[in-house]
């Protein structure tokens, strides 16, 4: 508890008469200063008394619907004094860390009566997507005599979370109708919504063709009416994994590889489905399926998708957390050499056999242990059905899984397209590297071709991407047969 | 009702003035010193300026402590005198000039830290003369040489030591309610 400045205005003026009472001997001096330090114990006897019986409900409100990562989302807070005291002071609204203030104010100087309402509207721009916590409301609070100050924090934690930056869902809104992603091919199985229709060949025509279907411009050459064929495209299920192993999140230079992850499943989900392709989503990290939707064709089911996606965790700073980026530097210069290699450091030992003993968990068990868990409750799902799964991870502590997924679709006959978010890419390269970063660079690249090799040997496809990668250029590399 | 309180603090402020002025000797200091107090407080509560009535308070402490000499505090007139004409009057001044921006109505008087400052102001004024007893029947010679710097230093070891002891309860600086997730 502090004092303010009249608090130690008074506390002077009693210690100025304490000391007259010495200087002319005489008591009535000394019995002022003892009135006033009376004045002043009440005052904080009382002070005390009324931060302790505190009793304020906070209601806090966000206005928008969804809260997208660099736009302003409006916050508004009701807060009810039931005490019967008057709260004196500046409120103030915590932001959260990562947060910045767009609009309105968080603050307040209010003398707030007993049993009223107060109320806070503001807008914040959280900075990053994932969960942002406001912690409370900061009370600056006064006593009723301006002897005392005291700042009371009252924790009503409110956990705001942020959607990825609003210009991928316009991206990936913009995309639908345009792009298509044309890795599917043909069903083997009938197909259940049959709308889109691919070019098959050209014969002779036949009487009872419509009409729209013959080829015009051929008739100056050819002399005779030919027809065009169309073959019906099967949709596909597809399920898109997302790994969100510590190593996708850690941000190293301008995006994270997770939040790069995130915007491409958003729009390649988009596109599937709005190409009538059954989409899913999984996120998957180092020891557990963290979330799942599963392919379907419904009207909500983008936003079935957007919801699951907001689950997933966000990125971090090399500097937060203990040892987490030391970790994934080894790992990448290890090139996948994570799991059951004898060259893992103590971290890493200690950090594999925490994953080995979450596998044996019921709950591991129970939502199926990362990827392959997830491919095989889908593929028992789908009877037999073709399908086709998108894998977005940077094969860093997920590589073994990766390859054990691949081989599980090869045996099952689906297909599998590998979105390899490569690790280096998405580091600050220095202008001048030295040898031995070349060095590092260049056995990462023969790590990454050799996990390539051994992909595409058991059928999969695959594409390594950069921070600069966007979904219409991976559909486009995907159509053209590139991957 | 807020018109009957703020008459009622108008005579209250009288009342302590006048037992101010009965219980000491009214020099041209002492009835300047209470007219300029009470007109800083006065102002101060009219125009809600806590600064103004703060000063005012501090004027009429000076005032009254230069208008009465209490050299012992063992007499119970001279105990009597420090309540009723120093103590008490000062601490219902206190009271109503630190209230001055609270509007129409001051906050209501406490029970419980009205309790912790009467008796710590009983504590502060009876210590000299228990101090002076209890020395009357260790050492009874030392009793008899006993001055009013003895008393007043007894006073202000007492009045630091009570003032450390009450005001170190610490409030808890945080209040947790549910947490919640939006939107």
């Amino acid at each position: 508890m502090r004092s303010s400045s009249l608090g130690t205005v008074v506390l002077s003026m009693s210690t100025a008469l304490a000391l007259a009472g010495i200087l002319f001997s005489n008591l009535s001096w000394t019995i002022v200063s003892i009135a006033l330090i009376g004045a002043y114990l009440y005052t904080h006897s009382r002070f005390v008394s009324e931060l302790e019986r505190t009793n304020v409900e906070i209601k806090r409100t966000v206005l928008d619907e969804m809260v997208f990562a660099g736009e302003a989302a409006g916050v508004r807070v009701d807060i009810l004094n039931k005490d019967p005291v008057t709260i004196r002071g500046v409120f103030e609204d915590v932001l959260p860390e990562g947060c910045e203030l767009s609009a309105g104010s968080n603050r307040a100087e209010r003398v707030f009566p007993a049993r009223s309402t107060l109320t806070l509207s503001y807008s914040l721009i959280p900075k990053k997507r994932g969960p942002h916590l406001i912690e409370g409301m900061r009370i600056e609070r006064e006593d009723s005599f301006g002897l005392l100050n005291e700042t009371q924090m009252i924790e009503h934690g409110t956990f705001i979370n942020a959607h990825t930056r609003k210009e991928s869902f316009d991206a990936a809104r913009k995309m639908v109708g345009k792009e298509h992603l044309e890795f599917s091919g043909m069903a083997r199985s009938p197909a259940i919504i049959l709308r889109e229709l691919e070019f098959d060949g050209i014969r002779d025509y036949v009487p009872g063709d419509r009409a729209r279907d013959i080829h015009w411009r051929l008739l100056p050459k050819l002399g005779k009416l030919m027809t065009k064929t169309y073959r019906r495209e099967g949709a596909l299920q597809t399920l898109v994994f997302i790994d969100c192993s510590r190593s996708m999140r850690i941000k190293d230079y301008k995006i994270a590889k997770i939040d790069h992850a995130l915007d491409l499943c958003m729009q390649l989900s988009n596109v599937l489905i709005s190409s009538y392709h059954p989409a899913g989503v999984v996120t998957f990290d180092e020891t557990q399926v963290l979330a799942k939707a599963y392919p379907s064709l419904g009207r909500h089911q983008f936003e079935k998708i957007v919801k699951t996606l907001r689950g997933v965790p966000d990125s971090i700073r090399p500097s937060e957390g203990t040892g987490e980026p030391s970790d994934a530097r080894t790992s990448t210069s290890e090139s996948g050499k994570v799991r059951g290699t004898g060259q893992a450091s103590v971290g890493d030992a200690e950090f594999l056999s925490v994953i080995g003993r979450s596998k044996n968990t019921s709950l591991g068990r129970s939502l199926g242990f990362g990827v392959e868990g997830a491919m095989k409750e889908l593929l028992v799902r789908s009877k037999g059905q073709e399908l086709l799964f998108i894998v977005i991870s940077d094969l860093i502590s997920s590589r073994d899984a990766v390859l054990t997924a691949t081989k599980i679709c090869k045996s099952s006959g689906s297909k599998m397209l590998v979105i390899h978010t490569y690790d280096d890419w998405y580091k600050q390269s220095s202008e001048y590297p030295d040898v031995p970063d070349i060095e590092r660079l260049y056995t990462n690249l023969e790590g990454s071709l050799g996990i390539e090799a051994r992909l595409r040997s058991l059928g999969a496809s695959y594409i390594r991407i950069g921070p600069a990668d966007t979904s219409a250029r991976i559909i486009r590399a995907t159509r053209r047969g590139k991957v | 009702m807020t018109s009957v309180q703020r008459q009622m603090r108008f005579l209250l402020l009288a009342i302590a003035v006048v037992d101010l002025l009965v219980f000491s000797r009214l020099t041209g200091f002492s009835i300047l010193t209470a007219a300029f107090g009470s007109v800083m407080i006065l102002l101060g509560i009219a125009y809600n300026d806590r600064q103004a009535s703060a000063l005012g308070l501090l004027v009429i402490s000076v005032g009254a402590a230069a208008s009465i000499t209490i050299t012992t505090l063992t007499d119970v007139s001279t105990v009597l005198t420090a309540f009723l004409g120093l103590l008490l009057p000062l601490f219902l001044l206190a009271y109503i000039a630190l209230s001055a921006e609270e509007g129409e109505a001051p906050p209501p008087l406490a029970r419980r830290p009205v309790l912790v400052s009467v008796g710590y102001m009983t504590g502060c004024i009876l210590s000299a003369p228990i101090v002076v007893l209890l020395l009357s029947v260790l050492t009874p010679g030392v009793a008899l040489r006993v001055e009013t710097m003895t008393e007043i230093g007894i006073i202000l070891v007492t009045a630091t030591a009570l003032g450390i002891a009450l005001s170190y309860r610490e409030p808890r600086r945080s209040v947790a309610l549910v947490s919640e997730e939006l939107p």
